[in-house]
């Protein structure tokens, strides 16, 4: 009975406690300033509101075990875009029902091979979408691609990190990055051509 | 064919403002006579333009205030997992059934040997002084000699 009241008392144990406590609070204010864009790369990523959820929560939780890691004279968003990316790596390998695209894969927006789309020279086929339209057709042009091309444009145009921001957080060369943002590009062009026109040909036959 | 005038990715990059020196200067000076190059880097500035203009999710702030309980949640479970899988080891159990038995069995060995030498012990006394109901007990003869 002595010995545990002495536990219980003991110095070391509510150094501890603070010493959480203020991990948790610093961790919560990093993360309160960059989250929506982690948020936002998670949702692009994983197509759903759902597994976007999913791989943030994980992404989080995995940032937070290992925060003594992270170098506090960089940035806190790179940081977390790089677990998360990891995180989703891992998920697609482990989940054996999802088909991870490849360039030998057919497209599953138009059926082609991705070497015959990176191959095609069809000029504007943005100027048919409204705003609306797009909101949905960017979704569904972006998970039609190959992660790693998936991963690279989504941190390139939509959180407009630099190339050599991408290449830390995708672990790769600078050359890569800008092979993977060009290729990721040429798919979506094709992409959102043949999205755009099985919309307005639906949009027709109604 | 952008590939035919120059590497296809440079224009990505020239787009994004990765590109300096001479291969800037160079693809500036390619593309101010190349329409083909000139068409592609504009349809390649639309995709971006498309992705940059997409509309972005928030976090939801109400899961960042309850974090440091969702943390302990976590932990707890981790904690609990990781003592009920020291209890669901495929191995514990029979390494444990085949400690029991081989201990069994070195007792019931250590008994029977231990019992042994006295058994032994008790038969070889009755051999040396054996009980003749024809000859009567020497002890007495003994005694009884002068």
């Amino acid at each position: 009975m002595i010995e545990r009241k002495e536990e219980l008392l003991d110095p070391k144990r509510f150094q501890d406690i603070s010493e959480e406590s203020f991990r948790q609070a610093e961790f919560v204010v990093l993360l309160k300033k960059n989250g929506d864009k982690v948020y936002n790369f998670a949702w692009r990523l994983a197509g759903n509101e759902q597994d976007a959820w999913d791989l943030f929560q994980e992404t989080l939780m995995k940032a937070y075990s290992h925060f003594e890691s992270y170098d506090k004279s960089r940035p806190f968003d790179s940081w977390l875009f790089k677990i998360l990316q990891n995180v989703y790596l891992d998920e697609r390998r482990r989940d054996s029902r999802r088909t991870v695209a490849s360039l030998d894969a057919p497209s599953p927006i138009s059926g082609k091979p991705w070497e015959e789309i990176l191959a095609g020279t069809d000029l504007n086929p943005l100027d048919r979408f409204t705003k609306e339209e797009n909101v949905d057709m960017v979704q569904k042009a972006l998970a039609g691609l190959p992660p790693l091309y998936r991963s690279a444009v989504i941190l390139c145009d939509m959180e407009g990190l630099s190339y050599d921001a991408i290449a830390e957080v995708m672990d790769c060369p600078l050359g890569t990055v800008r092979s993977r943002v060009h290729q990721a590009r040429l798919l979506l062009k094709k992409a959102f051509e043949d999205l755009s026109d099985t919309f307005h040909s639906g949009k027709q036959l109604q | 064919m952008t590939t035919e005038h120059e590497e296809a990715s440079l224009l990505s990059a020239l787009l994004d403002g990765e590109l300096e020196g001479p291969e800037r200067v160079r693809l500036q000076k390619h593309l101010s006579f190349c329409s083909t190059c000139a068409i592609e880097l504009e349809s390649l500035r639309k995709v971006k333009m498309v992705l940059a203009k997409a509309p972005k999710k928030s976090m939801p702030m109400e899961w960042i205030q309850a974090f440091p309980q969702a943390l302990t949640a976590e932990r707890n479970s981790q904690k609990n997992s990781s003592r009920a899988s020291v209890f669901s080891q495929n191995w514990l159990i029979p390494a444990l059934v085949a400690a029991a038995v081989s201990f069994a069995v070195s007792f019931w060995i250590f008994q029977s040997q231990s019992s042994f030498p006295l058994r032994h012990s008790l038969s070889l006394n009755s051999v040396s002084t054996p009980v003749s109901p024809l000859n009567p007990s020497s002890s007495q003869t003994q005694d009884n000699t002068p």
